[in-house]
């Protein structure tokens, strides 16, 4: 079938994905070299590279576990795998109610957007300082020490340039500008937003793609199939934008507990996205607890650990999950007493916030799959398209 | 049981009520029906209003959506021998849809562009066949959306004016009892949704709709904005639906032309605001239009959200930023901004102001309000499709700074009123409220003022709460009523026949209850003509409208029978009205409602001799 074809049918325009490739600006350059710096952490030994792995689309490196370490002895580890840092541009600011574009003018879609998967910081300036001050990532303790890293880079008369001058600058400004570079980096950078996937040159018209990858896509498409795109959307967004393939909705999916991530030994502890631990704004919001932020799914075949909290390790295992998870709890939940324990991952008083209203979601123990084994791995072929080229 | 003297239907076609009124008609039903109707209980205090000026003691405000008056009205012919301005009198249309003798005065051209935005374009040519209708914004009857196709009901060769829909899509039958069951099964007959936003609709009507003739060139090369998901300069996804109208002739809309029979209609009131829900809901609780702002003061949006209605290069005249997630503000003071100066030109030309304050970006098309419904202020952003809280008088504080009692009812608003969808549709609270609250048309939750005071927010109420109210008198002076989105008549997610079944409703309640209704008077509208062609001439009133003919019906005992009202009003009218009858000040130095009531001129009663003028609506009753 010829690609213009399929587009028309999957109602896909054409987007104009063509980054211009414009010098970085000061702040950008010195964003880059912050980004890279290892003496900006308490350890000596971690930059903000070491878990956005430039060579892996900015997630965490091929070679990592589900979480990484850190701290002044890189002995802490983190609670959630580590997100890409691509295509966040147009992420809007944390929201209850986010309002777009749709058949009735215009539609809720909930709760979505802001920075890092509990949404907490509002832009990337803001969310730059959590890892440079989280105890279990760089460990600064403070603004004061961070500045004093700051000061002892090779490249500290830059800043001056860049926003003093000629002036010296406080603390506190010091490290606002240094998170202002990172923002501004990873804005102007193509890097962080190439669209160089096989999908995108399938879109741009530039190559076709086989029969099984674009059985794939129509499944990831199809609401009574995959319904993938229901939250991972696959075409052209407003102003023509290529699509991010992630609308920045919150959800709580019921993904099983990882075992693997230590803060689960505990078993009283619960990360419950939005309502905290990190995030500590909306703990009172029960509704909230267990939402964690929709990914992008650009690049999620270069994952090793997928889902806030790793608990897939292939990309047809996350599949499988969608089209499983109630049909067939008995494969992903422990078993208490015969019964599968559903939702574990969640306090049992909080599991009614579980999504089962979105298809796949909705499909009932006893039904027939909403993807067999042979559409999981069209799926899973079309997901493929999605890496960029390196 | 008979109850004569509260029966005022019937009184007030047997009494001369022309008398002066100074004092409620709670008054009068006490004189008059002191001996017939003795045992009727009295209302509690607490519903009591301050004194009214006419006879009207509760006014009810209904406001759907989306019909222009030539839409719905095309081929009304008064029963009471009153004369109308529409498609059939102007003969552009005859009794049965077909193309009338005068169909060229309706007859679509294309346009040809420049590189700026403009209002005075040079004519191509007419269109031989209008482009196929679009399946636009539709909806079927498991609510699901349909591809915005072109919709095979209609012929690709459609004459290149004014269409009868119902020719090719039957009217619903009446939704009775109006269930949610039977509104979803009547979207079968739901068509597409023709563009409706603020350049759009100047382009299209050239301000005063002097030459009607641009409605779909303008749908269908502008669309409703690149800004939004899915379009694109190839494809707008707009054809000829701006020239379908309904036929009452044909028998659709029964219900809506015995209330025009019965009761009183204008077929010279209009929206407010050029283009669509947003601007126009909230020029109907304010006479004015939002502004961005900072705790109060003006101030400059994100650059991604200033209009900018110049055509991309290389397009006829598809917008540069447009769209629910991109330009929705204009700084119209300033002649250098996009898409400005032509309009100003249109308004010095008439000597008319354009009502601009110097540095204010005033907010033209559908965002979202600065507070959600739990009173949560929303962020503001680039990405954030949603205006910050607004400063400027409401009526419904000086309704409350009067101590006259108020309520602003919206379907969908509380779980009470989901309760019926979410079990139908097997929805959460979100989502059914995501299908039936129409977020862009409840202004008042976008007033500071109303959402910081619990007293004045706790006003702010669903359709159950309407119910209640109604049966048991409980019902304040002034209410305005908003159905859900299935019910608004809207094309695409609902029909004009839904709208109907809800008016047949929320009438019927009232009339119900006799006392109530005795002293009481429905005004019942749209918010706007949502796109589609109208006839009638517009004052052009300042930079942001006025906009083509809307329906609106008058329903009360006090209502003048039959008559069909040609004097000049607007959304700002239902506040003059308000204003007057419960002596209210205009709400704002700058507010549309201290225009003057028109002067008419015999010769043309459409057109105020003392424009910009709008009426105050008290020439529909009979007092």
């Amino acid at each position: 079938m010829r690609a213009g074809h399929l587009l028309g049918l999957l109602g896909v325009m054409m987007v104009h994905t063509a980054v211009l490739a414009e010098p970085l600006s000061g702040a950008a350059r010195l964003g880059s070299l912050l980004f890279h710096d290892r003496s900006l952490s308490a350890s000596g030994r971690q930059s903000c590279a070491s878990c956005h792995d430039p060579s892996n689309a900015f997630a965490a490196p091929r070679t990592a576990g589900v979480v990484m370490y850190g701290g002044p002895a890189l002995d802490q580890p983190g609670l959630r795998t580590v997100p890409s840092l691509r295509y966040l541009d147009h992420t809007p600011r944390f929201t209850r109610h986010y309002y777009v574009s749709g058949a009735r003018e215009s539609e809720d879609r909930g709760p979505a957007g802001g920075f890092m998967r509990d949404g907490r910081a509002d832009n990337l300036r803001a969310q730059a300082l959590l890892p440079l001050l989280d105890p279990v990532e760089m460990a600064n303790g403070n603004v004061a020490q961070l500045a004093r890293r700051l000061r002892a880079t090779p490249y500290f008369n830059e800043f001056l340039q860049l926003y003093g001058a000629g002036k010296p600058l406080a603390d506190d400004e010091l490290v606002d500008h240094a998170a202002g570079a990172l923002e501004r980096y990873q804005l102007e950078d193509p890097a962080f937003h190439p669209y160089s996937s096989r999908y995108d040159q399938f879109l741009a018209g530039k190559l076709e793609l086989s029969a099984q990858e674009l059985r794939g896509l129509r499944l990831f498409v199809d609401p009574a199939k995959g319904n993938c795109a229901e939250c991972h959307p696959h075409a052209s967004g407003a102003g023509g934008r290529a699509p991010a393939f992630t609308d920045f909705s919150f959800h709580a999916l019921g993904v099983p507990r990882n075992p693997g991530i230590p803060a689960n030994e505990e078993r009283q502890f619960f990360d419950l996205g939005l309502c905290g631990p990190r995030r500590r704004d909306l703990q009172g919001e029960r509704n909230y607890c267990g939402f964690f932020k929709t990914p992008s799914l650009r690049n999620v075949a270069r994952r090793r650990f997928l889902f806030h909290n790793g608990r897939a390790t292939t990309l047809a295992e996350a599949v499988r999950f969608y089209v499983e998870r109630d049909r067939l709890p008995t494969l992903w939940y422990p078993r208490v007493v015969g019964a599968s324990l559903p939702y574990d991952d969640l306090p049992v008083d909080l599991r009614g916030n579980v999504n089962s209203s979105d298809a796949p979601f909705n499909w009932r123990a006893g039904e027939p799959p909403a993807l067999d084994a042979a559409e999981v791995e069209d799926v899973v072929a079309f997901l493929q398209t999605l890496s960029d080229s390196h | 049981m008979t109850c004569l003297g509260l029966n005022t239907e019937s009184l007030s076609g047997l009494l001369p009520l022309r008398h002066r009124w100074v004092r409620g008609l709670a008054t009068l039903a006490v004189v008059v029906s002191g001996t017939v109707c003795a045992a009727q209980p009295a209302r509690p205090a607490s519903t009591r209003s301050a004194a009214t000026a006419t006879p009207i003691e509760h006014l009810i405000v209904i406001v759907g959506e989306n019909q222009t008056f030539d839409g719905l009205f095309a081929t009304y012919v008064p029963k009471s021998g009153a004369t109308v301005r529409n498609l059939l009198s102007q003969g552009i249309v005859n009794a049965d849809g077909s193309p009338g003798p005068h169909y060229a005065r309706a007859v679509q051209q294309r346009a040809q562009p420049g590189p700026h935005y403009a209002l005075q374009l040079a004519r191509k040519g007419a269109y031989v066949h209008l482009p196929q209708p679009r399946l636009a914004g539709v909806i079927d009857p498991q609510l699901r959306d349909l591809r915005p196709m072109g919709d095979t009901r209609f012929p690709e060769d459609l004459a290149p004016g004014p269409f009868q829909i119902t020719r090719y899509v039957p009217y619903a039958k009446a939704i009775v009892p109006p269930t949610l069951a039977g509104t979803m099964a009547a979207l079968s007959t739901s068509t597409g949704d023709p563009p409706h936003r603020f350049f759009q609709m100047w382009q299209q009507t050239g301000g005063d709709n002097a030459q009607p003739d641009l409605y779909v060139w303008v749908a269908e090369k502008a669309g409703i904005g690149g800004d939004n998901d899915g379009m694109s300069p190839q494809d707008p996804q707009q054809g000829g639906e701006p020239m379908g109208f309904l036929n009452m002739q044909a028998g659709d809309a029964a219900y809506l032309r015995a209330l025009a029979d019965r009761y009183a209609i204008s077929d010279n009131y209009h929206q407010s605001i050029m283009g669509g829900t947003g601007a126009n809901f909230y020029a109907i609780s304010t006479a004015d239009a939002a502004v961005f702002n900072v705790e109060g003061k003006p101030a400059v949006p994100p650059e991604s959200q200033i209009e900018n209605p110049d055509p991309l290069p290389g397009t006829e005249n598809y917008y540069q930023r447009d769209g629910f997630q991109g330009g929705s503000y204009v700084n119209c003071a300033d002649a250098s901004q996009p898409g400005v100066a032509p309009i100003l030109q249109v308004l010095a030309a008439k000597g008319v102001p354009s009502r601009c304050d110097p540095g204010n970006y005033y907010l033209v098309n559908n965002y979202a309000a600065g507070y959600d419904l739990d009173g949560h202020l929303q962020p503001l952003g680039p990405d954030n499709f949603v205006y910050p809280p607004q400063y400027q008088p409401t009526i419904a504080d000086a309704l409350s700074a009067r101590g006259v009692s108020w309520k602003w009812y919206t379907g969908g608003r509380d779980a009470q009123d989901l309760a019926e969808d979410m079990k139908t549709l097997r929805l959460s609270f979100a989502a059914a409220q995501g299908k039936q609250y129409n977020f862009t048309g409840d202004p008042l939750v976008a007033s500071k003022a109303v959402m910081t005071r619990p007293e004045l927010r706790s006003r702010l109420q669903g359709l159950a709460a309407l119910r209640r109210d109604i049966a048991s008198g409980e019902l304040p002076a002034v209410t305005f009523v908003v159905p859900k989105g299935l019910d608004s008549g809207h094309p695409g997610y609902s029909i004009v026949a839904s709208y109907e079944a809800f008016l047949r409703d929320v009438i019927g309640a009232v009339q119900a209850n006799k006392p109530l209704w005795s002293h009481t008077a429905i005004i019942a509208t749209t918010d706007e003509g949502g796109g589609f062609f109208d006839s009638g001439y517009i004052q052009v009133v300042d930079f942001f409208g006025d906009g083509p003919r809307v329906p609106l019906w008058v329903i009360s005992p006090y209502a003048k029978r039959g008559h069909v009202d040609h004097v000049y009003h607007d959304h700002a009218s239902i506040l003059k009205f308000i204003e007057y009858n419960w002596q209210l000040p205009p709400l704002s130095q700058r507010s549309r409602d201290n225009l003057p009531n028109p002067e008419m001129n015999p010769a043309d009663p459409y057109r105020p001799l003392n424009s910009p003028a709008v009426g105050d609506l008290r020439t529909l009753f009979d007092f």
